[in-house]
């Protein structure tokens, strides 16, 4: 997929995301935020030529490269994404209580990476 | 996980779900769904003792992430083989609905939906069985 079919997809979720609201959807929402990742993450992956728009990084554990090896433009969106990523594997794929920190924690990371985004088209 | 909590997980994600129309936001819904299915696919091998609620050991699995990861290391219990197969459907959305730039459209949903009634349906008969 091209970047903008990747930053298409990401409104798209994100537009979703904003219908569910904490704390009784933060299971769906810490889960669904990794998939409004994937697709900020592979617009930049692409936009940044670390990879072509035909290749895909699912989550950034998946990378296959460190974080601090990506063009630095992009590591600290890839940092929140890899943060997403920690956070789905506690709650969504462990047994979990909600706590009152991870609404903030979910939408900042998730803003980060957009802010990442927007900068990069400014370039 | 125990069992209690996958039934919980399984129960958060069907909430959310119902929040969601899967025309317009078919990408989370395809996830959901598959979230939900795995949940109780894993609550009803730990019921019948084909994996374990706890940490994996040289016996037995623990959690499935999916229906292929990790893959099974015994035969996929009878009465869940359907439910295996409905949750591989909904799985193998994900290139095109999730990840790839296609859109749910209706029949698809239904497909989906489908399965998944399937999923909980089996699911649900193996969780009475042992008193769930």
């Amino acid at each position: 997929m091209t970047p903008a079919e990747h930053l298409a997809k990401a409104q798209v979720v994100l537009a979703s995301l904003y219908k569910l609201t904490f704390p009784g959807d933060y299971l769906a929402i810490v889960d669904g935020a990794m998939i409004a990742g994937y697709h900020l993450g592979n617009a930049l992956l692409h936009e940044h030529g670390v990879l072509p728009d035909d290749a895909h990084a699912n989550t950034p554990s998946k990378l296959e490269r460190p974080i601090d090896s990506l063009p630095p433009a992009i590591q600290m969106a890839f940092r929140a994404f890899a943060e997403l990523e920690r956070l789905r594997f506690e709650y969504v794929r462990s047994p979990s209580r909600y706590d009152a920190g991870l609404e903030r924690r979910v939408w900042d990371l998730l803003k980060e990476m957009q802010q990442v985004k927007r900068r990069a088209e400014t370039i | 996980m125990k069992i209690t909590d996958h039934l919980e997980k399984a129960s958060a994600f069907e909430r959310a779900l119902a929040k969601l129309n899967p025309l317009v936001d078919g990408e989370l819904y395809t996830v959901f769904l598959m979230r939900a299915g795995t949940n109780r696919l894993n609550a009803a091998l730990h019921a019948l003792g084909i994996t374990t609620d706890g940490a994996a050991t040289a016996a037995k699995l623990g959690d499935l992430n999916h229906t292929y990861k990790p893959k099974l290391n015994s035969t996929v219990p009878p009465e869940l083989k359907e439910a295996f197969m409905r949750l591989s459907y909904i799985e193998d959305l994900r290139p095109d609905y999730v990840r790839g730039s296609k859109t749910l459209n209706i029949s698809t949903v239904s497909k989906a939906e489908s399965a998944y009634a399937a999923i909980k349906h089996d699911t649900d008969a193996v969780l009475k069985q042992g008193s769930v």
